[in-house]
């Protein structure tokens, strides 16, 4: 019977746990991790462009072609102008103290809804790893649609008499929404008699 | 057909699975915007959104097609006089990464600053927008060599992504209908609507080429279609599969929403297999087509479309003198109704036009291109034909044949410039 060599990956053998015998070796460890250490790592793409975005949100210091960079240095004289025209323009990040204080400082004037850690994690990683911390803001930008939902949602509870106690709204609603893209709907002359009952059985089955 | 209540210059309502609120959204900052779609998504529609949202008037958008730079320097020069003159402007950048590497730098460079290079005391950009149109996400084309990480970090804060026609399935006959209403509404003709054959074979097809695919067709079936009539499959130039009958009312509900990427055929993928699939037609049933003088043509008509008729520009793109075009229209014109009475030339010469569109001015000229991919399908069917059949098919004669395949050695170079 052959033997296995210790550490060494089969075809097939992908998402499985490794069991004991499997582990590589330390040392195998250590030459691995030497030749990931070998290139350096690229900055992270797009990084500068999210800070700027960040920045034209809160809207604290100038643009860019009003003397951004300035205005940055501005918020703490001890930085050093080179340095934050790096952040600012060649994806170069700062310490890790120093972005989470400025990231904390900036997300604090988007409003107590926004999230520093998640700021912190799309400025570096950007979407689609981190979702956007944004993305929220969005969907109230599609006002007509969720109209739409609100209309559909009253109807069917008032028709079929369907009391509030016995749904949870908010999943009824994003239900409503995702079935309302399903069916093409997207204006209300698109919601036909025919759709109250599927509209019924999918968003309230316990009635149904 | 159905009223709808939304306008003629506009697009259809699916919001474009979120890249209209995207687009929206970033109008209120100063971020330079990557568009990310495959061809005839409607990344251009999603750039003038944007433009319109920042308050901006329809006559401020400029469109930069890098796909025309025929060099660095023509690059450097046409992007310096667009930054020069763009205060209040938003400039639409098409393809970027098709310029050269020190262009596409350069570039970066202006917009990360916001200050024009190689000028002396630094000087700021006058206030403007950039967008970016790219076919693929920035991590692919960066990955592939194409896109130099400079330039797509400073597109990569928030890239706006317009979904394929594939991942918006539910969306198809609304646009089918839209674009149906508006190209009715320009050629003043009233048509019925589509058949439910035709809006069953509308679902089913995978729309490689996404909306401006939709909107090729509907105008090839309203040029076949008397006014008046309905819409069908035949029209349409779509097959209705098997799968069609399974699809009832409730197929929204059974649709899998996956997003997961799946494979598309590059342009010329597509008109590789469709050339394969005519000219095996054609000598399954001797019938030897001029195909290769056929795809000359098209190639021609496409690359005036791409200029709006212009000749110059045309000639330029097409590598040839403008004389010889000029020589060459009442040919192409005379055989338009051979070309278009041949049924299965419709999908070819779409396809052309779709491939020629987004041609770059770099590599060996489009009738070049042509020409030797249609070479290539002929050699590969060497056993099923004789020298003159495959000269025939070509459109040239046997010794003009051989000529070309002396030439064959150019071929590889000659495909790898598309």
């Amino acid at each position: 019977m052959d033997r296995k060599q210790r550490g060494a990956a089969r075809p097939g053998d992908a998402g499985r746990v490794p069991v004991a015998n499997d582990r590589p070796t330390p040392a195998a460890l250590a030459a691995s991790y030497a030749a990931l250490a070998e290139s350096p790592l690229p900055p992270p793409l797009g990084f500068s462009a999210r800070l700027n975005l960040l920045l034209d949100l809160t809207a604290v210091v100038p643009t860019r072609i009003e003397g951004r960079v300035l205005g940055v240095l501005a918020i703490n004289p001890r930085w050093k102008e080179l340095d934050v025209r790096r952040w600012l323009q060649q994806d170069q990040l700062p310490p890790r103290e120093v972005l989470r204080h400025l990231v904390t400082l900036l997300v604090a004037q988007l409003g107590s809804e926004h999230d520093v850690l998640r700021w912190e994690a799309f400025l570096i990683y950007g979407a689609p790893t981190i979702t956007s911390p944004v993305e929220h803001l969005l969907y109230r930008e599609d006002r007509g649609r969720r109209d739409i939902a609100s209309r559909i949602f009253a109807l069917l509870t008032e028709q079929y008499a369907i009391p509030p106690s016995s749904y949870d709204a908010d999943l009824v609603f994003q239900r409503c929404l995702k079935l309302m893209q399903q069916f093409n709907i997207y204006e209300w002359e698109d919601f036909q008699a025919g759709h109250m009952e599927p509209f019924r059985s999918v968003l309230f089955p316990e009635t149904s | 057909m159905p009223a709808r209540g939304d306008n003629l210059d506009g697009y259809v309502l699916d919001n474009m699975e979120g890249a209209v609120d995207q687009a929206a959204f970033l109008a209120r900052t100063d971020t330079p915007v990557a568009i990310v779609g495959a061809r005839g998504t409607g990344k251009m529609y999603i750039a003038r959104i944007f433009h319109s949202r920042a308050g901006c008037g329809p006559d401020t958008l400029v469109a930069i097609d890098c796909r025309e730079f025929r060099n660095r320097d023509d690059a450097n020069r046409r992007i310096r006089h667009a930054l020069e003159m763009g205060a209040g402007k938003t400039l639409v950048f098409k393809s970027p990464q098709l310029m050269s590497a020190d262009a596409q730098l350069r570039l970066a460079r202006q917009i990360a600053t916001r200050q024009f290079v190689d000028v002396e005391p630094p000087t700021y950009l006058p206030p403007m927008r950039f967008v970016a149109l790219f076919p693929d996400t920035l991590a692919r084309l960066v990955a592939a060599g194409e896109l130099q990480p400079r330039l797509a970090s400073v597109f990569a804060a928030y890239p706006v992504r317009v979904p394929p026609m594939r991942h918006r399935q539910q969306a198809i006959l609304r646009w089918a209908h839209k674009i149906l209403d508006q190209e009715c509404a320009l050629r003043n003709v009233v048509v019925k609507g589509f058949t439910p054959e035709a809006e069953q074979a509308l679902r089913e097809h995978p729309w490689h080429g996404n909306i401006s695919e939709i909107r090729q067709r509907v105008v090839h079936a309203l040029e076949r279609r008397p006014a008046g009539a309905w819409l069908t499959p035949v029209e349409l130039q779509l097959v209705l599969g098997s799968r069609a009958r399974s699809a009832g009312m409730l197929s929204p509900l059974r649709r899998n929403d996956s997003e997961a990427p799946g494979y598309a055929p590059s342009v010329l993928e597509e008109l590789r297999q469709a050339l394969a699939d005519i000219l095996q037609h054609c000598i399954e049933g001797r019938h030897l087509l001029p195909l290769g003088g056929w795809l000359q043509d098209e190639v021609v008509l496409a690359a005036l479309a791409r200029y709006a008729g212009d000749a110059r520009p045309a000639a330029r793109f097409l590598q040839v003198p403008r004389r010889n075009l000029a020589r060459w229209l009442p040919g192409i014109e005379h055989r338009r109704a051979a070309r278009g009475a041949c049924s299965g030339w419709v999908e070819p010469a779409r396809l052309v036009t779709d491939w020629v569109r987004g041609l770059g001015q770099s590599g060996s000229g489009p009738l070049a291109q042509a020409e030797a991919l249609l070479l290539e399908l002929l050699e590969a069917r060497r056993q099923q034909t004789t020298v003159a059949q495959r000269a025939q098919l070509l459109g040239v004669s046997r010794p003009t044949y051989s000529r070309r395949l002396l030439a064959v050695g150019t071929l590889p170079e000659a495909m790898a410039g598309g």
